[in-house]
């Protein structure tokens, strides 16, 4: 058996080199004859595309470089300063106002800056990040917070977005009013889906949600339809236009519609990551800190574990469906097709780049997996259709060598064995 | 006057008689320590007093209340605390935070309220941190209030964990080997501590090996041996009972049938 | 409807039942070796149905066909289940071994990841649409129906059931008689008690990875040529099908998968039929909640009791 080891590998080694050989096979079926022709020019992007490219762009390779480590290095050190320490919460409750006011100034100025600066596709990146962010903290609250694998976080969405979309249809309502009813029906949608499945172990969960997922997709084509709701103008953000002095000099060509969002969206992940700070940082955070870490031992501390994992869960189901109307009331329609598994894979590898049960852990991970393929499309256009596996790439990547993410909180951890009792 | 009174407590694992037909009672303000050789079922025993095993028969009375069967966190919020024979700390919290999750079912702060942190939520937050810190102190931890769990030492572990269930404000504490890899130093600061705990008026169930611990500090003693109680009673009687000695000695020559 | 058209949809059922439990073994191996989900089979099982088109097509551009409508059809399983294993294995070395020891969500995540990469790696290398099974090979097996007590039963049918059942007896008795298979369920009990004694986990893990994926990937050369196409993301929606059926059978446990796959099958094609396609899925999940409520250690799995 030995001596055949190294025969083994090269077997093995072929079979694998395989299906790259056939990148691209092209095969038409039919007429008798059957034509396989290789295309390995489209092999090209792997040998020659991207290192002629990042030959040719280096200076923006450092850039981007430079600019992800700036928003580690910022986040974390934020987090050092902030994120952590709160024993003496009262006496540093008067410290924590103050920052608080000024990452809101810093906040706003940003934003009326951007307002007067940005082209309109930078502005849209930026609601986009913003969604993401917002549906990122909704399901770190779940995955990260309580250790629990959801895999069917886009169907969430879809809940909170065709609540929306038929509200609107049926009765007109506008963004404004359909954030309670979505947030409502996702919540009751989360809570009903955990009742059964949260008495079960973790990995039951993940798989119970991934087919959630897809039973909502199934479910809205078949009872709603499978053609797009178009959200009608009066429904979304409005656009702000004023002749008044003052708004004339913040906003010398006034908010248009796209603008407006940006301010709604930011507003909406500051509110987010404020409440979830709170969650954080009270019981209820810490007793789900305490399930992730040890289930027994929380249940045995007094802690109604069933019952928080449902919390958790439909308090994150509450965050996907409010991000889901504004999603689609960026997008000014629905379509059931946007809340596929990928989009559920997209947001939790958010989450695991960033840093699991961080706080700006999913802020990190939505900028850089949203924003950057975004930036990069237009030199490196290959870069958004290949993102699905690259993301998958670095799950795996991100699980060998730093499972605690960019930002991290949750560290490595080295598990003994259980003892028998 | 009985604080816990458990009757023909039994737990089989299929085939396997865990604890058999056990009877223990306590009475208020008492230690009792539980010995036996390993594998005799008293972690078994604490498992089902604590709810995180279902009986497969017996009865547990806690304070004229029947616990058998109910939840663990139920349980705990009916004064019953415990620690565990292999340190069960919530490693990613700091030993602050490890004590204040114990005090989650004496604190009332809904979602709502933590949700926008009301004056309530803070005030009450704010007192479980200084009865926390007070914990800390008690069991000798002051200076790591801020140490992450899973950094601490061995032994200052165990006595977080003690702090932890005392934070769930029990009537009762279960320690299950509290004592167990620890230096005769140590030893004797967890004897000493234990004292401390009984005078907070806390009654006190005990599994240890070390027999300074067990015959210094405890008012009685069960001998369970195979999941069955084999001896009760004070320190004195259960050394000299010949069952005991048997049970971790062996038979003597003399003893052993002719065969 | 008559009871015949009744009787040819459960045969129906039963067939697509039988690779339902193909997959659904892959499943219930792994899991009863490592107490792990394996997402990333359903994504085995999809490239293990393009690994039998390829070698298909490769076989008759290079060899016009020249071995015959069955040798083409056994040589493209067998090609496919070669490369299915090495992916298996590949998957296990590189995305499941290095966190075994890591904390609970890693390998999941890990696995999810795993599953992404394949499903994009295909459709990128290969097609965003569908992929039809060479029509020469299926439609000549579908076009001959026997007649057996008034019910026609298309030749595929029946080969496809027994391929299937003759696979999963090969498991049975691999698992039963062979000195591996012995191996497999002491790791299966007990890792730590099996590496004292001197077997070699970590391969006897591999294998698993390996076995499975073949099975898997043979259920995907099957059910390509039973439903005539194959597309990049057919293994999510069969991974959760069939992971249902390991469910229900009871995950761990190898005769409950094959039980469990036969009902899920039959339970597909019932919904089918009487409610329309778009429902089977509906159902299945459906059932998978029932179970989980119900009775979560399935048909004929045991009550595992968590250690304290």
């Amino acid at each position: 058996m030995k001596r055949f080891r190294p025969l083994l590998w090269l077997l093995w080694c072929l079979i694998i080199a395989a299906p790259l050989v056939f990148v691209g096979l092209e095969y038409e079926w039919g007429k008798g004859l059957w034509n396989a022709t290789l295309r390995t020019d489209r092999l090209r992007f792997l040998v020659s595309d991207i290192p002629a490219w990042v030959g040719g762009h280096w200076l923006d390779v450092i850039g981007v470089l430079v600019f992800l480590g700036a928003v580690v290095g910022f986040l974390k050190l934020w987090q050092l300063t902030a994120w952590v320490q709160w024993r003496g919460e009262v006496e540093t409750r008067t410290r924590g106002r103050v920052r608080q006011a000024g990452a809101m100034i810093v906040v706003i100025l940003i934003l009326t800056l951007s307002c007067r600066h940005l082209a309109d596709t930078q502005i849209e990146w930026g609601v986009m990040v913003c969604t993401y962010i917002l549906l990122a903290l909704g399901l770190n609250l779940i995955v990260g917070m309580t250790g629990l694998l959801v895999l069917g976080y886009a169907g969430f969405v879809a809940v909170g977005a065709y609540t929306f979309a038929v509200l609107h249809q049926q009765f007109g309502l506008s963004l404004w009013l359909a954030f309670l009813p979505a947030a409502l029906v996702g919540g009751l949608t989360g809570f009903l889906l955990g009742l059964p499945s949260l008495r079960l172990r973790g990995d039951y969960l993940a798989i119970v949600t991934l087919g959630f997922g897809e039973t909502v997709r199934f479910l809205i084509k078949n009872l709603v339809g499978e053609q797009s709701i178009i959200i009608s103008r009066p429904a979304r953000v409005p656009s702000l236009m004023s002749e008044n002095a003052a708004w004339r000099w913040l906003f010398p060509d006034g908010l248009t519609r796209l603008k407006t969002e940006l301010w709604v969206a930011v507003a909406l992940v500051v509110l987010s990551i404020w409440l979830i700070r709170n969650l954080t940082h009270s019981r209820i955070g810490r007793a789900w800190i305490a399930i992730r870490e040890d289930e027994t031992a929380a249940a045995a501390m007094g802690i109604p574990t069933v019952r928080l994992k449902l919390l958790a869960f439909t308090l994150s189901a509450i965050w996907a469906a409010v991000g889901g109307v504004f999603f689609v009331a960026h997008n000014t329609s629905a379509n059931p097709e946007m809340f596929g598994f990928g989009e559920s894979v997209l947001i939790l590898s958010m989450v695991v780049l960033g840093g699991m049960g961080s706080g700006p852990g999913p802020i990190v991970g939505a900028i850089v997996l949203y924003l950057l393929p975004e930036v990069l499309r237009e030199r490196f256009p290959v870069l958004i259709s290949y993102r699905p596996m690259i993301v998958g790439g670095l799950m795996v990547a991100m699980m060998i060598f730093r499972p605690q993410g960019l930002v991290g909180s949750l560290r490595r951890k080295i598990e003994l064995k259980e003892e028998q009792p | 006057m009985t604080i816990l009174e458990a009757t023909g407590v039994s737990k089989y694992f299929g085939g396997l008689k865990a604890v058999e037909n056990v009877d223990l009672t306590a009475r208020p303000g008492e230690i009792v320590s539980i010995i036996g050789p390993n594998g005799a079922g008293k972690t078994t025993f604490f498992n089902c007093l604590t709810g995180i095993y279902p009986l497969t028969h017996g009865r547990i009375r806690f304070k004229d209340r029947d616990i058998a069967n109910h939840k663990p966190h139920v349980i705990t919020r009916h004064g019953i605390a415990r620690t565990f024979q292999n340190v069960r700390l919530f490693g990613e919290m700091t030993a602050l935070e490890n004590v204040m999750v114990g005090a989650y079912c004496r604190t009332r702060a809904g979602i709502l309220h933590t949700l926008v942190r009301t004056p309530f939520s803070r005030r009450e937050d704010g007192g479980t941190a200084a009865r926390a810190l007070e914990l800390l102190q008690f069991v000798g931890l002051a200076g790591h209030a801020d140490s992450w769990a899973r950094n601490l030492p061995y032994g200052y572990q165990r006595r977080l964990e003690i702090a932890r269930a005392l934070a769930t404000q029990p009537e009762l504490l279960l320690l299950d080997e509290p004592a167990a890899g620890m230096n005769p130093q140590e030893v004797g600061a967890v004897t000493e501590l234990i004292g401390r705990i009984r005078d907070r008026g806390i009654t006190v169930i005990l599994i240890e090996h070390h027999m300074k611990v067990v015959t210094g500090i405890s008012d009685r003693i069960a001998v369970l041996d195979y999941g069955e109680k084999i001896a009760e009673g004070t320190p004195k009687e259960v050394c000299c009972n010949p069952k005991v000695i048997q049970a971790y000695l062996g038979k003597t020559y003399e003893d052993a049938p002719a065969t | 409807m008559n009871g015949a058209v009744e009787l040819e949809t459960i045969i129906g059922g039963i067939s697509r039942g039988a690779i339902y439990a193909l997959i659904a073994l892959g499943y219930t191996m792994v899991y009863g070796i490592l107490g792990m989900i394996n997402f990333a089979h359903g994504e085995i099982y999809m490239v293990g149905s393009f690994a039998a088109i390829v070698t298909l097509a490769i076989l008759t551009t290079l060899t016009s066909a020249s071995f015959g409508l069955a040798g083409c059809l056994v040589l493209s399983m067998g090609a496919a289940m070669l490369v299915a294993a090495a992916f298996g294995f590949t998957n296990e070395r590189i995305a499941y071994r290095p966190l075994r020891r890591s904390h609970a969500l890693a390998p999941l995540i890990s696995a999810i990841g795993v599953s992404t990469f394949l499903q994009n790696f295909v459709m990128n290398a290969q097609t965003k649409d569908k992929v039809d099974f060479p029509r020469a090979f299926s439609d000549p097996l579908w076009e001959r129906k026997l007649e057996i007590v008034g019910v026609h039963v298309a030749l595929i049918q029946l080969i496809v059931l027994a391929m299937a059942v003759g696979l999963m007896v090969l498991l049975h008795l691999f698992i039963t008689r062979s000195r591996t298979g012995k191996a497999m369920r002491a790791c299966s009990q007990d890792k730590t008690m099996a590496a004292l004694v001197g077997i070699p986990v970590d391969r006897v893990i591999s294998l698993t990875f390996a076995v499975g994926s073949a099975l898997a990937a043979a259920a995907g050369m099957m059910f390509t040529m039973y439903n005539g196409q194959t597309r990049f993301d057919v293994g999510y929606t069969a991974g959760v099908t069939a992971f249902t059926a390991a469910v229900l059978g009871g995950i761990g446990n190898i005769p409950g998968a094959m039980l469990g796959g036969f009902v899920i099958g039959l339970v597909e094609d019932l919904t089918a039929y009487h409610l329309g396609a778009d429902w089977k899925y509906v159902a299945v999940f459906a059932l998978l909640i029932t179970v989980l409520i119900v009775r979560p250690r399935g048909l004929l799995g045991e009550r595992v009791a968590d250690k304290v």
